[in-house]
């Protein structure tokens, strides 16, 4: 079928003349509180396990990795002798706690999926107060 | 520009001016209820998809890069909501209804003998025209009403250009052959 240009200017007048659909009345402001309200639904994002928690967890880790280190590691002596007495001074406290193999690998397995629970469900309260 | 003015008003709703979004929904509401409705087909629907868009563009006013006009970019979202609606409802598209129309002769009402003037082939065009199938009647209306290039109704419906322009031949010829079925309309328009 050959493409005729006046069959162009008809459709375009027709299409002008006819114009388009108008929504109801009130439309502008109905978009404008339904924006609004969207707005004022938007809650606050707050985490699940506050930041002064995280760091005092993980300076209480930082620590008793430190004093694990340095409790049985004598550093070699600096000519600074009050750092020496500081630095080689400290001693972890001794105990020993036995549990049996299962117990240990049950509390360890527990952790891990403690840890990961935290990244997962802290991703789903970041999506639903996005 | 007309494209300047919508990012004057893009930048300050960027900036907190929610009000200063009033004015791009007054400006495309018609369009995008048009669009919408040639979509789906109900005007209630429309109605609700309408205002999801303009809810849906102002909470991404902020991914908007410029790159295409405003007017492009809304209309692409106004295209994808509609089209996610009427999957929504579980409906499928609406098909043209041209052929079955001039099998069973519905447009024979418009007599040979009488004399045919302009205003009832336009009459004819425009019932044909909403014939077309939902996605052709996007493209009669965003090419014709709007004078949107090619290239920037194939970015709003996600297709190649080249479909465009077979789709708008398509729709014209269907037009055109309702036409010289009346054989003395193409004498009076000397198409």
């Amino acid at each position: 079928m050959e493409y005729k240009p006046g069959i162009d200017d008809l459709i375009k007048n027709i299409t002008l003349e006819e114009g388009l659909q108008k929504p109801s009345d009130g439309f502008t402001n109905k978009v404008m509180s339904a924006i609004l309200e969207a707005d004022s639904k938007a809650a606050v994002y707050k985490p699940l396990i506050p930041k002064y928690i995280l760091a005092g967890i993980a300076s209480f880790l930082f620590l008793v990795i430190m004093f694990a280190f340095m409790s049985g590691y004598r550093l070699q002596a600096t000519k600074i002798a009050w750092l020496d007495k500081i630095v080689n001074g400290f001693k972890m406290p001794h105990f020993s706690l036995s549990l049996p193999e299962e117990i240990s690998y049950i509390v360890a397995s527990t952790l891990v999926m403690g840890l990961i629970q935290v990244f997962v469900i802290g991703a789903l309260y970041k999506r639903m107060y996005r | 520009m007309d494209n300047n003015r919508d990012i004057i008003y893009i930048n300050r709703v960027l900036n907190g001016d929610t009000g200063a979004f009033k004015f791009l929904v007054e400006k495309y509401q018609q369009m995008v209820y048009t669009l919408a409705l040639k979509i789906t087909g109900n005007k209630e629907e429309a109605e609700d998809a309408a205002q999801e868009i303009f809810v849906k563009c102002y909470h991404s006013l902020n991914s908007y890069n410029g790159r295409a006009a405003f007017a492009t970019w809304l209309y692409r979202i106004t295209y994808n909501h509609a089209v996610d609606v009427v999957k929504r409802n579980h409906r499928k598209w609406r098909t043209e209804k041209w052929d079955v129309d001039v099998e069973t002769g519905e447009a024979e009402y418009y007599c040979f003998d009488e004399k045919i003037d302009l205003k009832e082939i336009k009459v004819l065009l425009k019932e044909a025209i909403y014939k077309l199938s939902p996605q052709d009647q996007v493209i009669v209306t965003l090419y014709y009403y709007d004078d949107l290039p090619l290239r920037d109704i194939a970015e709003v419906m996600g297709i190649k250009e080249n479909n465009v322009k077979i789709k708008l031949h398509r729709s014209r010829c269907r037009l055109l052959e309702l036409l010289q079925s009346k054989n003395e309309i193409i004498s009076t328009l000397n198409l």
